[in-house]
C-alpha cells in the first residue's frame, strides 16, 4: 500500500490521502495557511472557531453536537497554530469507520459536515455573519488568551517569543491579542473567511479508508465556485546568528520559576542538513538520553524539567525549564557548558541513543491515526511532503560529523525568566 | 502450569490472550494486525491512596507517609549500575511511568527490538535498589515536582475540591504527597512497600500491538521471578458520609478563574462495578454533556468554554461526581448544575438526548481501540477493578432510561456538594 497520495484540485488547494485500514476511524482535517499578520490574526483565529460552532444547516453548537453524537460520537475540533511566520487555521472531524456503523456511511457524512461548516456558514438574510455568533466567539477567544496566562509553561514561552522576535512577525501570538479579539467586526470575519477560501494554501488530509475519488470530487465541487487568488506561505525572517544575549525577567505570584532560552540556528528551513540539526537538538536536550536531561536535571538537580525543541521553520532552538530562581543562573551556565561539550564532539553515546530512539518514535507514529493526520497537515508550508518512513531514513543517515557541524551553528539570543514576586536571593 | 485463554469480541473485531503465568503474574496480550509498534505496561495495584494496609501474612496494619507510591516509582528507575533510561537508550524504546490514586505503571512503546525492551522492563521493576543517599537526592527532585503543581490552576482546583469533599480518605492528598510527607520517606519504608505491593500476584503485564505471544511468553519465562502468594487488605472504614467543607478558594496570578464543583457520593461498597461506571458516565453526559440543555445554557450565558468537563471520580473507598473548567462566575455554574440536577430528578430524562449520548459513547468505545496505549491502559484498569474488558459494549447496548433515572434519584445530593475556586487575589 502506498504511503500517501497528493492530488491538486485548484491553485494552492490539495488533498493528501493516507490509506490505512488498521484504524477504526476515518480522520479528516482541512487546513488554511495564511501569512501571519497583526491586522488579521485575531479575526482569523476567531473565524475558524466560529465556523466550527454553527453553519447554515446547524445554526448553533447544540445542533452540531447532536449531529456528531448521532454519527456515533464523531469528534469535531478547530485549531490555530503558527508554522514559521504563517498562521494555520484547521477544522477536523474524526468519525467511526463505516465497517462498524450498521449501514451508515459515516465517512461521507463527516466530510459533508466538514464542508458544510467551511462553505455554508451561518449567515443572516443580508449574507453577513450574525453579531451574536461573533460576540460568543470574542468571549471564547478572550478567555483562551487569558487562560494561556494561567498556564505558566505556555505563558513563559509566549513571552520569550515576544521579546526575542520583537522585530519579526514570529512575535505574534497565533490567537492574536485580547484587544484584537474585542475589536473584530462582522466585516473582518467576512474578509477572513474569504481569505481562507480564496487566498490561503488549503490542504485536506484524510487518514483511513474513505473513498479517495469521492473525497476529491466533493472538495473539487465545493471549490468550483471559488475564484482563487492564491498567496503562497511566507518564508520566515532568517537571522542566522545572535548578535548579543538579551536577558529579561518577569515577576508574578508563582510558586515555581520558569526559564526559557532561545537560540538562533544558522540553517534555512529547506536546508538538506535539517535532519542533522534535529538529531543535534535531540542528543543535546531532547530525550532522556540527552546531555541536558542527564546533567542539568538528573546529575545537578537544577531543574525539574529541561528540554530542547528545534523549530525548523523559524531556524531556532528553544529550551524550556522548570527551575527555582536561585538555580537559574547555574542552569543557564550548565546548559551553555553542555553546548560547549557538544561543540567538542562529546556526544557519541547520546547520538547513538537519539538515532535509535528518534527513528523508533517516528515509525511508531504510524500506529496513531491522530498523529498521522497532524504529521501530514503540519507540512502544509512545505512543497515536498515527507512520510514518516522518509523522515526516519533521513534520521538514520545522519553522521556524527554533521551533528558536530550543527553544534557550531547555534547561538544564544535570549534568556527569559519568570520568577516569584517573593525574591529568593 | 500456564493457563492461556483467548477472549474475542465480534463487534470490535479484536481478541486478546489472558495468560496465568506460573510465577503468579497475570498477562494480557492483544496483538493488532498491521500495527508496526507495541505498547507494554507492567503495573501494580498500588497507588497514592494505599497509605494504610495489612498483608495476608501479618496481623498488623501498616501506615506509611503520603506520596510513597509515587516516590517508589521514581526510585525504581535507578539501579546500582545503569538506570532504566540508559538501558532503554540502547533499544530505542520510548519509556515512562506514572502513579495514580490506585495504580503504578511502567511502560514503553517501540517499533523495533520489543523483546529486548521487555527484558529491561521486567528486570528493573523486579530489581529495587534504594539507599539513604539516593532517597535524599530524590526528595529534592520530587519536592520541585510537587511545587510545580502549585501553579497549575486545574490541579489545585481539583485537589482543593477533594479536600472539601473528603475528611480522612487519602484521595484528598496530592498523588506525589507533600514536601513534608516525602521528607519522612526512608529506604527501609520503600523496601517495605515494594515487598508488599510489587509481588507478582498484585501485578499485571499488558501488551498491545505488534507482538508475538510465544516470543513474549519466552521472555517472561526467562525474566519473571516466582513470588509467594500474598493478598493485601486496604483500609475501608475511615471516611464519614459528611463533607469537610462546602467552599474553598486558592489564589494564583490568573485572568479567568478555574473551578471544580462536585458531589460526594455514598460509596457503600469499596469498589464500583463496570455497569456503575458506565451508567454514571452516560448520566453525566446527559446532565452536562455538549448536547444537554444545561451545557447550552451555560455556554450561551458565557459561563463556560471548551475547558468544561465532568467526571465520575471513583476508586477504592471513594466516589464523587466532579465538574470543572474555567468560568468568570463559578458560583453561577454551580447553582445552574444544582438546579438542572433537581429538574431532571423531577421531570425525568429526555429520551432523545439519552439515545444521542448512548450512541455517541458506543461509537467512542469502538474508536478507542485505535490507540494501543489507550487500549493497554484500559485493559489494566479493567483487570485491577475485576471488570470484563469487552463487556462494556454489551452494557452500552442494554442500558435504559429507567436504569439511569433510578440511579439519579439517589445521587448528587445538595448537602454533599462543594465548590473549589482558583482565582487572582
Amino acid at each position: 500500500m502506498k504511503e500517501y497520495s497528493k492530488i491538486s484540485i485548484a491553485d494552492g488547494v490539495e488533498v493528501v490521502f493516507v490509506p490505512a485500514d488498521r484504524f477504526k476511524t476515518n480522520e479528516i482535517k482541512i487546513s488554511f495557511c495564511l501569512p501571519l499578520c497583526r491586522d488579521m490574526v485575531s479575526a482569523n483565529a476567531l473565524t475558524v472557531s466560529l465556523l466550527a460552532g454553527s453553519s447554515a444547516e446547524y445554526p448553533d453548537l447544540t445542533s452540531i453536537n447532536k449531529r456528531l453524537a448521532y454519527l456515533y460520537g464523531a469528534d469535531l475540533a478547530s485549531s490555530v497554530k503558527k508554522i514559521g511566520e504563517n498562521q494555520v487555521m484547521s477544522l477536523s472531524v474524526s468519525g467511526l469507520n463505516d465497517r462498524f456503523s450498521l449501514g451508515d456511511r459515516i465517512s461521507t457524512e463527516c466530510i459533508d459536515l466538514l464542508l458544510s461548516l467551511v462553505f455554508r456558514p451561518h449567515l443572516d438574510e443580508n449574507g453577513a455573519f450574525y453579531a451574536s455568533d461573533i460576540m460568543r466567539e470574542q468571549r471564547l477567544l478572550v478567555e483562551k488568551l487569558k487562560s494561556e496566562e494561567n498556564e505558566k509553561r505556555t505563558y513563559s514561552m509566549r513571552r520569550l517569543e515576544e521579546i526575542m522576535f520583537s522585530e519579526e512577525p514570529f512575535a505574534i501570538n497565533c490567537y492574536g491579542t485580547i484587544d484584537g479579539a474585542g475589536a473584530v467586526t462582522a466585516d473582518d470575519v467576512m474578509s477572513s473567511w474569504q481569505n481562507m477560501l480564496h487566498r490561503a494554501r488549503v490542504r485536506l488530509v484524510v487518514v483511513g479508508t474513505a473513498d479517495e475519488n469521492d473525497v476529491v470530487d466533493r472538495l473539487r465541487s465545493a471549490f468550483s465556485s471559488v475564484d482563487r487568488e492564491y498567496v503562497a506561505p511566507l518564508t520566515a525572517v532568517f537571522k542566522p546568528v545572535a548578535e548579543k544575549v538579551t536577558t529579561h525577567t518577569d515577576r508574578q505570584d508563582v510558586k515555581q520559576g520558569k526559564l526559557v532560552l532561545g537560540f538562533r540556528v544558522n540553517m534555512l528551513p529547506d536546508d538538506s542538513r535539517t535532519s542533522a540539526m534535529r538529531a543535534f537538538c535531540d542528543a543535546f536536550g531532547g530525550g532522556p538520553y540527552s546531555r541536558l536531561f542527564a546533567n542539568v536535571r538528573e546529575k545537578m538537580s537544577l531543574c525539574y524539567y529541561c528540554s530542547a525543541r528545534y523549530d525548523r521553520y523559524k531556524s531556532c532552538i528553544f529550551i524550556q525549564c522548570g527551575c527555582e530562581e536561585q538555580n537559574m543562573d547555574k542552569a543557564v551556565a550548565e546548559i551553555l557548558n553542555q553546548l560547549e561539550e557538544m561543540k567538542k564532539g562529546n556526544f557519541a553515546t547520546e547520538l547513538t541513543a537519539s538515532r535509535i530512539g528518534l527513528s523508533d518514535a517516528i515509525n511508531s507514529a504510524e500506529d496513531d491515526s491522530g498523529i498521522m493526520l497532524n504529521w501530514y497537515s503540519n507540512q502544509i508550508t512545505d512543497d515536498i511532503i515527507k512520510s514518516p518512513h522518509d523522515s526516519s531514513a533521513e534520521n538514520d543517515a545522519v553522521t556524527a560529523d554533521q551533528v558536530l557541524d550543527c553544534a557550531h551553528l547555534v547561538t544564544l539570543d535570549t534568556i527569559y525568566k519568570l520568577c516569584s514576586t517573593e525574591v529568593t536571593e | 502450569m500456564m493457563e492461556k485463554k483467548i477472549i474475542t469480541s465480534e463487534i470490535l473485531g479484536e481478541k486478546y490472550y489472558e495468560i496465568k503465568h506460573p510465577t503468579g503474574l497475570d498477562i494480557y496480550v492483544m496483538p493488532k494486525e498491521n500495527y508496526s509498534s507495541a505498547y507494554a505496561l507492567f503495573g501494580t495495584k498500588y497507588g497514592s491512596i494505599d497509605t494504610r494496609f495489612k498483608r495476608s501474612d501479618s496481623d498488623q496494619w501498616t501506615e506509611v507517609p503520603e506520596g510513597i507510591a509515587h516516590f517508589l516509582e521514581h526510585k525504581l528507575f535507578e539501579s546500582e549500575d545503569l538506570d532504566a533510561f540508559t538501558r532503554y537508550a540502547e533499544t530505542g524504546a520510548s519509556a515512562n511511568a506514572y502513579t495514580s490514586f490506585d495504580k503504578t505503571c511502567y511502560l514503553f512503546q517501540c517499533s523495533d527490538r520489543f523483546s529486548d525492551s521487555l527484558r529491561i522492563l521486567l528486570d528493573f521493576v523486579q530489581s529495587p535498589y534504594f539507599t539513604p543517599a539516593t532517597v535524599q537526592k530524590e526528595q529534592g527532585i520530587i519536592g520541585q515536582e510537587i511545587t510545580m503543581y502549585y501553579d497549575v490552576a486545574g490541579w489545585m482546583a481539583t485537589f482543593n475540591l477533594l479536600r472539601c469533599l473528603f475528611v480522612n480518605h487519602p484521595v484528598r492528598i496530592d498523588i506525589a504527597g507533600t514536601v513534608d510527607s516525602i521528607s519522612q520517606i526512608t529506604d527501609k519504608l520503600l523496601y517495605d512497600c515494594y515487598n508488599t505491593f510489587y509481588n507478582l500476584h498484585n501485578m499485571a503485564l499488558v501488551v498491545v500491538g505488534n507482538v508475538d505471544v510465544d516470543e513474549l511468553i519466552a521472555v517472561c519465562d526467562e525474566c519473571l521471578k516466582p513470588a509467594q502468594p500474598l493478598s493485601i487488605e486496604r483500609a475501608f472504614d475511615n471516611e464519614p458520609r459528611e463533607i469537610a467543607k462546602d467552599y474553598c478558594e486558592y489564589h494564583l496570578a490568573m485572568s479567568v478563574p478555574y473551578f471544580a464543583f462536585g458531589y460526594k457520593e455514598a460509596c457503600t461498597k469499596p469498589v464500583q462495578s463496570q455497569r456503575d461506571f458506565i451508567e454514571m458516565s452516560v448520566l453525566l453526559d446527559i446532565i452536562a454533556g455538549d448536547t444537554s440543555p444545561l451545557y447550552k445554557k451555560l455556554y450561551d450565558d458565557g459561563l463556560i468554554n471548551d475547558s468544561f468537563g465532568k467526571e465520575y471520580f471513583v476508586g477504592y473507598g471513594y466516589e464523587a461526581v466532579v465538574f470543572e473548567g474555567e468560568s468568570t462566575d463559578p458560583q453561577a455554574v454551580a447553582d445552574a448544575i444544582r438546579a438542572e440536577v433537581a429538574r431532571l430528578k423531577t421531570d425525568g430524562i429526555d429520551p432523545e438526548i439519552f439515545e444521542c449520548v448512548r450512541r455517541s459513547h458506543y461509537g467512542r468505545e469502538i474508536m478507542a481501540y485505535n490507540d494501543i496505549d489507550t487500549v493497554a491502559n484500559s485493559i489494566i484498569t479493567c483487570v485491577f477493578n475485576d471488570w470484563d474488558v469487552f463487556e462494556s459494549m454489551d452494557i452500552y447496548r442494554d442500558i435504559t432510561v429507567e436504569d439511569l433515572e433510578n440511579r439519579l434519584s439517589s445521587i448528587m445530593l445538595e448537602e454533599y456538594s462543594a465548590l473549589s475556586v482558583v482565582k487572582s487575589e
